[in-house]
């Protein structure tokens, strides 16, 4: 942990726009919102910032977690919440999941959330409308669907907040995950049409270039979770995830091996009197992402400014829907 | 006698089994599949004991599974009262499974995406397996959220389910006693398929509460009846759009019954396990008589009977039976009766009550397996005349057949009756492992077009190699690291290694200034000599060098060989008969040329004490010094050896001679060859005795290869290639595309040849060096010393402005003024009266000493022809305006000079580095009673390494006649019998490490009187 990194960031004011309300990046028809670039009037010039994305599968309290990792204070005042809508009761009897897009909220300490809409979900099934191209089945449209926002989260993200609850295995998720840092680099791999000559130097320390990943465990039965119940959730993570694509252990987290910087977080009944408040657990996780290592971002030698990284996410975007290996993958599926 | 099978067991099925004899009574298949959960205790066919009392499974992670190679476990129990068969499927998406000691091994050996992917293709047959087999399929899923992989399992179930048709209904055939619609049909009917959700994650009280009217909550029963409802709607929606339901279930894999519940939301409460205490206070009541009815009494006991039944054969299979308080009570048959009854009593209890409670799942099972067993039932949904196939199974033919269908779904590997497109039908492979063999198989492809790609005809290993490593590298690029990576790399190193074997083996054979041969190997099939008797061509390093002949006045090209004379003398020997031929030259002394006595002529320094006194030794002036014509070549009766190509030696030097001097000084010259050969006749028996050994030797010999007579289409065509490549840009892009060896690259193929030519006796150098004996005679010499003309032929304020190639500003000699003292006063006077007037101006006489000025320069030529001068030993000289006033004194006695020097020419600039070589020594000599003295010795690499100098014999150097204006040429290429010296490389820093001219090769003689 780097507590200096965490106070740096918390100390560092200079909002130019309050931000209250989730701005709704990507649209449920998948494209940019029209009007996104007013995004930019909550942006700022400046390098110092990090940026979470939050992914999971429908109801695993995406929103919430990435609502608490807004809160500044322990115990805000009331009407100061700030946050992403959660899932309620009209969602569930539809089946259906709540964000319906990719939300973005920035805080004046200059963390700004990434709140993917539910990958792999019923209800994005149930929402997607076919294409016009009806050779493509549902499914395999999801997939390809969720494959993308993944795909996206691992570019532009600093942190990748996996989001899985505990009776979930999240397997789909993480293979799913696998898959789209394959094909990432894949699509990246095709992408450079010069072929260097020069072979590459191993060995070397190189720079963080991938967003690092953390999976949350969810809605854990146990406050503290045994440690048979950690070791199999850690053997299970480490299995789908490959540490040569995916950069997934920095050494945090409760996993007993520390392969994997997982997490746990209990499962609180009642969410909407305790929602305001951090939980101990919850406060880890926080700073635990505050301090990571940033990454670096290709085609940027030093840190981009919060603008120029909002113009790599549009920039990626467009690449990642122009790139037809997302839906070949989900072609493959048997 | 048949007995009642009861209880659990195991598909495959073992019907040897003397204890389990099956009965014929029809059945309903009911099977549980889907995700359980570490919390529940890993058994998600729990959930049947609020129907049934009592457990058909034991918690898995209370003990190791037993896994074979199927990967999957399919646990039975059969319920004789219900006359109901469960089928519990437990796989890759239960913890407990996961967990499991063969997984974990199975995960260590593969890589993981294979294991994954491996898991998954065994669940999904089993899956088939399970849809074949069975009436209901409950699908368990953890959360009430439904699970996407659900849907897009069973689409791809779908299709191969159809496809592998006609294979289960050929094996089916093979069970006997099996009803002709269920081989037709492929399985008992169209599965219904329900789906049990749980409720762990919803609040369902303050669903109940928010569903209500204001204060008025609605039951939980109902709240959750109402997302089991949404539910349904949710995945009828879904399987409608995706087409796994149709209206005609006969096309379908599985059907949801349309007028009946097929989502249950599993409660907690039902599931959680109650304490020992809640048992224990249970059996209280019991035994304090609370149970007086006789109907509630009778129905314990029975029940009590039946948990005994199974408690029985579940000791018999070693399956703990589990009851309340989650403790396994295993019943032992020695125990005493009581307590077995107690116990019984105790369980029945508990389900009672827990049914009592709850009584929703058992009726929502409950109809389902009643529409079965009377007479099944119709999922159809509108107008459709088909009557669907319904089946009810006999027991033991459905124990038959599962078995039978369990080899073909689950292991088709070891069912030798299967087609191969079935087997291949039925292996699935998930779409990461194809999606990362597609990458891989791409990167593949494009890393051996990278190797093939603009791949030379014919190429030696060491560009395979390096092609090789580079096409590895770009593989690695492109692909990720998985289980494919050995397999495509092996493959890759095989193909490129087969490509490169398949006639495009090139030759190995280096040439002496490294670069390599082009042609194919089976030109040149060996790199020793061997006496085949077969003519082998030439070898061909595509690489020439422009450079000037031994005064520096013409230029030619000069072919790359491997033939240390061509390279040395025969190049150099082709010009002087366009150019140089008609100076002055000193014969070195070599074997071909000069008569070896004339070593110690005049021109040579004294002889170290050791070798006797100098004054004694006669001094010939006219065998040393002469006018030659170009000397007969040995080599020229092959013609290989005439690697200069006199045809387009250039003449740029401005001939004064005519034709008809010409001519004269060729007379001269046969005359003054005469001379010498009559006087050598006598004086080389002489040496014969001396150097006898060295005669016995070919110099030649020095050429590890075979050489025969070039054919006269093979010149042809060297010709036209240099025509080819005449412009300068042609022979740029030339030097670039030869591959060229530098001094600290290692060559395995030379060492070899180096080992098998050790033999030889190092005599067979042809150079004079540190190494020789000191009474070696060459068989020709390498160096060449010639005077360009009289000393005025060079004036300081132009410089060198006859010779071509110069770097503009780079052509001036460097002067040096050099003090004479005399110290006897006749000889002072001798001096001056020699001087005369004119002369004496230009001395600078002060007192007893005067000061001559000597002009030096130490000349570098690079491949190209590029020539410029030094002022420095390591500082080209660049003299903009006017002649340089830089006094050369350190060069001539102190400096150690490279040997090679990066070019200073425009073309290094651009395209690269071209290093020039210290090449010339020019030297003039001032009209002055001194002589200069010319001594130079090369060591071409770093230490150790053998010295070169001209003359054998160490120390002596060669007086230079004064007033006049000598050029010395030093070797292009240093070379022992161990092989040569090769140039360094370009791109890395050169310095005196790489060779260098010791210091002391310009000295000046003490005033001498006998030549003035």
């Amino acid at each position: 942990l780097k507590p200096s990194v965490f106070s740096d960031l918390e100390n560092k004011v200079v909002p130019s726009k309050e931000m209250r309300q989730p701005f709704r990046l990507i649209d449920l028809d998948f494209k940019l919102c029209e009007g996104h670039t007013a995004f930019n009037a909550y942006l700022l010039e400046q390098t110092n910032f990090l940026v979470v994305g939050v992914i999971g599968r429908q109801g695993v309290g995406k929103s919430t977690i990435a609502s608490l990792l807004l809160q500044t204070k322990l115990n805000p005042p009331a009407g100061s919440d700030r946050g992403f809508r959660v899932s309620g009761r009209s969602e569930l009897l539809k089946g259906s999941h709540c964000t319906g897009g990719l939300d973005v909220l920035v805080t004046p300490q200059r963390l700004i959330v990434l709140d993917f809409p539910a990958l792999l979900a019923p209800g994005a099934m149930d929402t997607t409308v076919g294409t016009s191209d009806s050779r493509i089945p549902l499914e395999m449209l999801v997939q390809t669907r969720s494959l993308q926002f993944m795909a996206l989260a691992l570019r532009v993200c600093h942190v990748v907040v996996v989001v899985q609850d505990s009776r979930e295995q999240g397997t789909e998720l993480l293979k799913c995950l696998q898959a789209a840092a394959v094909v990432n680099r894949s699509d990246e791999a095709t992408g450079t049409h010069t072929i260097r000559s020069t072979p590459d130097l191993c060995g070397e320390s190189k720079p963080l270039v991938s967003s690092t990943v953390m999976v949350v465990c969810n809605k854990m039965s146990s406050a503290p979770p045994s440690l048979q119940a950690l070791t199999f959730i850690e053997r299970h993570v480490s299995r789908h995830l490959r540490p040569g694509l995916l950069n997934m252990s920095s050494g945090v987290g409760e996993a007993p091996r520390g392969t994997v910087n997982l997490f746990t977080l209990p499962f609180i009944r009642n969410c909407a009197k305790e929602r305001n408040s951090l939980s101990p657990s919850m406060q880890t996780l926080r700073s635990a992402i505050m301090g990571l290592e940033r990454r670096s971002f290709p085609g940027y030698d030093s840190p981009p400014t919060e603008r120029a990284w909002f113009e790599y996410t549009v920039r990626q975007w467009e690449k990642i829907l122009k790139s037809s290996l997302y839906l070949d993958y989900s072609r493959l599926f048997p | 006698m048949k007995e009642i099978f009861t209880g659990p067991f195991q598909i495959p099925f073992k019907i040897d089994n003397g204890s389990l004899i099956v009965g014929d009574e029809s059945v309903a298949v009911v099977s549980i599949v889907g995700q359980s959960e570490l919390e529940d205790g890993c058994d998600k066919a729990a959930v049947l004991r609020l129907m049934l009392g009592y457990s058909i499974s034991k918690p898995l992670h209370l003990q190791p599974l037993q896994l074979d190679d199927s990967l999957v476990l399919l646990n039975g129990w059969y319920d004789k009262s219900l006359r109901v068969v469960f089928l519990h499927l437990v796989g890759c998406q239960d913890q407990a499974f996961l967990n499991s000691e063969a997984v974990n091994d199975l995960y260590e050996k593969k890589d993981s995406v294979a294991a994954t992917s491996l898991l998954d293709q065994q669940y999904k047959r089993a899956l088939l397996f399970v849809f074949s087999m069975s009436h209901f399929v409950l699908w368990r899923f953890t959360t009430h959220v439904l699970d996407t992989t659900c849907i897009t399992t069973l689409r791809s179930l779908h299709e191969i389910r159809t496809e592998v048709l006609q294979a289960v209904s050929s094996a089916l055939q093979e069970v006997g006693d099996v009803p002709l619609s269920w081989v037709n049909c492929g399985r008992l009917c169209c599965p219904r398929l329900l789906f049990l959700f749980s409720d762990a994650f919803l609040d369902a009280e303050e669903l109940a509460h928010q569903l209500g009217p204001e204060g008025e909550p609605v039951s939980v029963d109902n709240a959750l009846r109402t997302v089991e409802r949404s539910l349904e709607d949710q995945i009828y929606r879904l399987m409608r759009r995706t087409w796994i339901i149709t209206n005609n279930t006969a096309n379908a894999l599985v059907s949801l019954p349309p007028r009946k519940q097929y989502v249950y939301l599993v409660s907690r409460q039902q599931q959680s396990i109650p304490t020992q205490d809640q048992a224990l206070s249970a059996l209280e009541q019991l035994c304090s008589g609370s149970f007086q009815e006789s109907a509630a009494a009778v129905d314990l006991m029975r029940c009590s009977l039946h948990a005994l039944d199974n408690a029985q054969l579940l000791d018999d299979s070693g399956v703990a039976q589990r009851s309340g308080g989650g403790a396994a009570v295993t019943r032992k048959k020695q125990r005493a009766l009581p307590d077995v009854l107690a116990l019984n009593l105790l369980n029945a209890h508990i389900s009672d009550r827990e049914t009592n409670n709850e009584r929703r799942f058992s009726s929502f099972l409950q109809q389902h397996i009643s529409s079965a067993l009377s007479g099944g039932f119709d999922d159809n949904v509108g107008r459709s005349n088909t009557v669907p196939v319904f089946v009810l199974p006999k027991l033991a033919t459905w124990l038959s057949a599962a078995n039978r269908l369990y080899q073909l779904f689950i292991t088709p590997e070891k069912d030798e009756t299967l087609s191969a497109d079935v087997l291949e039908r039925l292996t699935l492979e998930s779409s990461e492992l194809k999606f990362v063999r597609n990458t891989c198989r791409k990167a593949y492809e494009s890393a051996l077009g990278f190797y093939t790609f603009n791949v030379p005809q014919h190429y030696p290993v060491h560009t395979h190699q390096d092609k090789l490593l580079e096409s590895i590298a770009c593989y690695r690029r492109l692909s990720c690291a998985c289980a494919f990576t050995k397999e495509f790399e092996e493959r890759l190193v095989r193909e490129c290694e087969q490509h490169w074997q398949d006639g495009r083996l090139g030759c190995e054979q280096l040439s002496l200034t490294g670069h390599i041969c082009q042609c194919p190997r089976q030109d040149h099939p060996t790199l020793l000599h061997e006496p085949s008797g077969k003519e082998l061509p030439d070898h061909k390093f595509g690489a020439q060098f422009v450079k000037h002949c031994n005064c520096g006045h013409s230029k030619g090209r000069m072919q790359d060989s491997v033939v240390l004379r061509a390279l040395n003398h025969d190049f150099y020997a082709q010009l002087e008969e366009v150019c140089c031929g008609q100076l002055e030259r000193y014969c070195f002394p070599s074997r071909e040329n000069c008569e070896p006595h004339v070593m110690d002529g005049p021109f040579l320094r004294p002889d170290p004490p050791d070798k006797g006194d100098k004054s004694s030794m006669p001094r010939r002036t006219q065998s040393v010094w002469e006018r030659m014509s170009v000397p007969e070549l040995p080599g020229s009766e092959d013609g290989s050896e005439s690697s200069a190509d006199v045809s387009e030696v250039s003449k740029i030097r401005d001939e004064d001679s005519s034709a008809d001097e010409a001519e004269h000084s060729l007379s001269d010259d046969h005359e003054i060859n005469e001379d010498q050969d009559k006087e050598k006749q006598p004086l080389q028996d002489d040496e014969t005795d001396d150097h006898g050994s060295h005669e016995q030797l070919p110099d030649d010999g020095y050429e590890p290869h075979h050489r025969s007579a070039e054919t006269a289409s093979n010149l042809a065509a060297a010709m036209a290639e240099l025509q080819l490549d005449d412009t300068n840009d042609g022979r740029a892009k030339q030097e670039q595309s030869i591959t060229r060896v530098h001094s600290h690259q290692i060559f395995t193929a030379d060492e070899d040849a180096v080992q098998k030519s050790s033999s030889n006796h190092f005599l067979l150098d042809p150079m004079v060096s540190s190494d020789s004996p000191p009474d070696f005679v060459p068989l020709y010499s390498s160096w060449s010393l010639v005077c360009v003309g009289a000393s005025s032929l060079y004036s300081h304020t132009i410089g060198i402005i006859d010779q071509p190639g110069f770097v503009s500003s780079s052509n001036f000699l460097l002067p040096w003024d050099y003090t004479v003292k005399v110290h006897n006063r006749s000889d002072w006077r001798a001096i001056e009266q020699r001087l005369g007037r004119k002369s004496k101006e230009k001395i600078n006489i002060k007192g007893n000493e005067f000061s001559v000025k000597i002009f030096i320069g130490t000349e570098y030529e690079c491949s190209a022809g590029h020539r410029f001068l030094m002022s420095g030993p390591k500082t080209p000289l660049y003299s903009k305006q006017g002649h340089p006033t830089i006094s050369g004194r350190t060069i001539a006695l102190s400096a150690i000079c490279p040997l090679y020097h990066p070019c200073i020419c425009r073309e290094t600039k651009t395209l690269g580095l071209h290093l020039a070589q210290l090449t010339r020594l020019h030297v003039v000599t001032p009209k002055a009673p001194v002589h200069v003295i010319l001594n130079p010795r090369i060591q071409p690499g770093s230490a150790p390494c053998p010295t070169y100098f001209p003359i054998a014999g160490g120390d002596s150097g060669i007086e230079l006649r004064p007033g006049h204006y000598w050029v010395m040429r030093l070797p292009s290429v240093y070379a022992t019998d161990a092989g040569p010296f090769y140039p360094p490389d370009p791109s890395q820093q050169v310095g005196v490490e790489n060779g260098c001219l010791l210091p002391g090769c310009f000295s000046v003689s003490e005033v001498t009187f006998k030549i003035l």
